[in-house]
């Protein structure tokens, strides 16, 4: 009997922390049988492993990006997709293939992704150039740098050591997955356990009352931009260990995929909600829509054009939602 | 030159949110008068012109939407969806290219009126919106048009290169689109944008019609889409879906370089034209450098951005009255 209770008890505790990801929970197992309708073995484990890999891209993409979205005032970062070609294509010109030098690189782009993102940071706070021209511009500037190093000629020798990521390290899922749960589990901690983290849902649920309550405000909105940065130089490098392949524009994509990421894993997009395990859940839901489209036998356009109507409906679904709450 | 000096010297400084744009297209038109050659004789201007009218179209559009609050980053791929649904039109379907022209900036306007109908109805904010409009546009162009097409009727571009009453055809069409910015000002409308992108409540209170006025603000922006993408067509005769890629981002800049606010009411389409013309003189000194290729993308970028910088950090300047005091302590 009073295990009875304790159980619906546990059962209305857990529910309005679920509650958010029941769409995109759903829509991830309707994907999953379709697409084994379309082809069969779309959801075997192995299939489901190479899933998760991929989205996995998709998935750091779209934390970097909640970072940014968290503060709200119009935040964004598009950037992000520029920021993971660069540190994906200079990850091979500058180990050369070798591991001993594959630590340092890696410390040394992550430095580099630090700096662009406090560019970002530091233009759209206290130069206030609206983020979006900010970051936008500031993509170009970063695709420059990639066209101006690799000379249009992507180096593919890959030290070993970050091949793991492709590699199936437990069962059938890759070593990418892994950096993404490790990712998700320091970030989600960092937003619900650090001040700082928690300091970014209030800047971005009401900057005045943050400002009152003693938050450095603009330190703090640098410092999300420049993390995301970070995020974003480490998403370019796992995702060349993964791919192994690749050219000048290969990440270009992910700006708008950790977009739509955010937008069905239930995150405010003008900030003050979100958390990494829903724009995680979003990643995966895409990269499923995605095969499934692909199972379907539908070209490039067609996929994009299909990606992109969806990410207007749910925006339609999520504001016109908001928009008759603020008429009542 | 009394008037002048007490121009300068009242609050109309502070309207002259166009001034760090003017004053950086001189600068790089006189850059360019020393290191491009021939870049005073009118051939090369007018062949800059024909080169750039879409982009001048654009900003010219992005420009009005800025002004009544809003954004648009649709614009580079509403050019190619529209240049791959011409070509497609009068290359494949035999059609007679003025019908099709028509024909495309209609589809221009009603892609507009979507992107309207998305923000004002369902309160979409306006970058998301525009931004996810960009991958079904470019989703439709790449599923139509996968590999580039030429083929279009010498006469469409021996007209783009000739001349309407007298004006080079390119410089026609941007008359055509300022004297119909010039009209809407006239109208309520034009009151009706600045009111709205002033402030979206008090326009809402004072009884302005605002959903229909921010839809007309997006359909004005894509119809100047659909006549740039026109013009591009005509310049180049060919259809291609990756072509215009970068031209919103380009557009955009124009506007904030040209001083226009991103809050909206504040700026004016001759800010964004200047911005424009800086942006493309930036490119033409970068071509005639003859810097190495691979640094050609990275040069212009960083100008872009130190043309921001500067042109939103000197409008700061002069909104907070530091160069106003100056003149009144004399």
């Amino acid at each position: 009997m009073s295990g009875e209770i304790s159980k619906k008890s546990v059962m209305k505790s857990l529910y309005p922390m679920v509650k958010p990801y029941i769409p995109a929970i759903a829509a991830a197992l309707v994907l999953l049988f379709g697409g084994n309708i379309l082809s069969v073995g779309f959801s075997s484990l192995n299939n489901i492993g190479n899933l998760l890999s991929m989205a996995s891209i998709t998935a750091i993409a779209a934390s970097a990006q909640l970072l940014v979205v968290l503060v709200g005032g119009e935040s964004i970062d598009l950037s992000i997709g520029p920021v993971m070609s660069l540190t994906a294509l200079m990850l091979p010109h500058l180990t050369g293939g070798e591991d001993g030098r594959l630590i340092p690189v890696i410390l040394f782009l992550l430095v580099i992704g630090g700096l662009i993102g406090f560019t970002n940071g530091a233009g759209s706070q206290i130069i206030r150039i609206p983020p979006l021209i900010m970051t936008m511009i500031m993509g170009t500037v970063v695709n420059g740098i990639t066209f101006a190093w690799t000379k249009g000629l992507p180096l593919l020798i890959l030290p070993k050591g970050i091949r793991t990521m492709s590699m199936k390290v437990a069962g059938p899922f890759c070593g990418i997955i892994f950096v993404v749960v490790a990712l998700v589990l320091v970030l989600e901690y960092m937003l619900r356990k650090i001040r700082f983290g928690r300091s970014l849902y209030l800047i971005g649920s009401n900057r005045y009352s943050a400002a009152l309550a003693g938050i450095p405000i603009r330190r703090n909105i640098i410092i999300a931009y420049t993390l995301a940065g970070i995020i974003a130089a480490m998403g370019g490098i796992v995702t060349m260990g993964y791919l192994g392949i690749g050219n000048i524009k290969m990440c270009e994509n992910y700006t708008m995929l950790s977009v739509a990421s955010l937008a069905i894993g239930g995150a405010n997009m003008q900030g003050g909600r979100g958390t990494v395990v829903g724009s995680v859940t979003g990643a995966i839901v895409l990269q499923l829509l995605s095969s499934v489209l692909v199972a379907a036998g539908w070209n490039q356009g067609v996929r994009e054009l299909i990606q992109g109507a969806v990410l207007v409906l749910i925006l339609i679904a999520i504001f016109a939602k908001s928009a008759r709450k603020l008429q009542q | 030159m009394d008037k002048i000096q007490a121009y300068f010297k009242g609050n109309k400084w502070r309207e002259l949110s166009f001034l760090p744009a003017m004053m950086m297209m001189m600068i790089f038109f006189i850059i360019n008068c020393f290191i491009t050659k021939n870049f005073l004789s009118l051939s090369y201007i007018l062949s800059l012109f024909s080169n750039n009218a879409p982009l001048i179209l654009i900003s010219l559009g992005v420009a009005v939407v800025i002004l009544s609050g809003g954004i648009d980053i649709a614009q580079g791929s509403i050019i190619t969806v529209l240049n791959v649904m011409f070509v497609t039109l009068v290359v494949d379907n035999g059609m007679n290219y003025k019908i099709a022209a028509v024909l495309i900036i209609g589809a221009g306007m009603l892609i507009g009126i979507t992107n309207g109908i998305i923000i004002s109805v369902f309160k979409v904010p306006a970058l998301l919106a525009t931004f996810s409009m960009t991958f079904v546009l470019n989703g439709i162009a790449y599923w139509v048009m996968p590999t580039p097409k030429g083929g279009m009727p010498t006469d469409l571009v021996a007209w783009y290169h000739g001349s309407v009453l007298a004006v080079p055809t390119p410089i026609f069409i941007i008359i055509m689109a300022v004297v119909l910015w010039g009209i809407i000002k006239k109208t309520p409308m034009g009151t009706w944008i600045l009111a709205f992108g002033n402030s979206n409540e008090s326009a809402y209170v004072s009884g302005i019609p605002v959903r229909f006025t921010q839809i007309f603000v997006y359909m004005f922006a894509g119809i100047m889409g659909g006549a740039a993408s026109f013009a591009m067509t005509s310049n180049i005769g060919s259809g291609d879906a990756l072509l215009a890629q970068g031209m919103s981002l380009q557009a955009v800049s124009a506007c904030v370089i040209g001083g226009l606010s991103l809050n909206g009411g504040k700026g004016s389409l001759a800010g964004a034209f200047m911005g424009a013309v800086f942006l493309f003189l930036t490119s033409t000194m970068v071509y005639s450098l003859k810097v190495d290729i691979f640094y050609q993308d990275l040069i212009k970028a960083v100008i872009i951005l130190l043309g921001v910088i500067g042109s939103v950090f000197i409008n700061r300047l002069i909104a907070a009255g530091k160069f106003k005091k100056r003149g009144a302590a004399r």
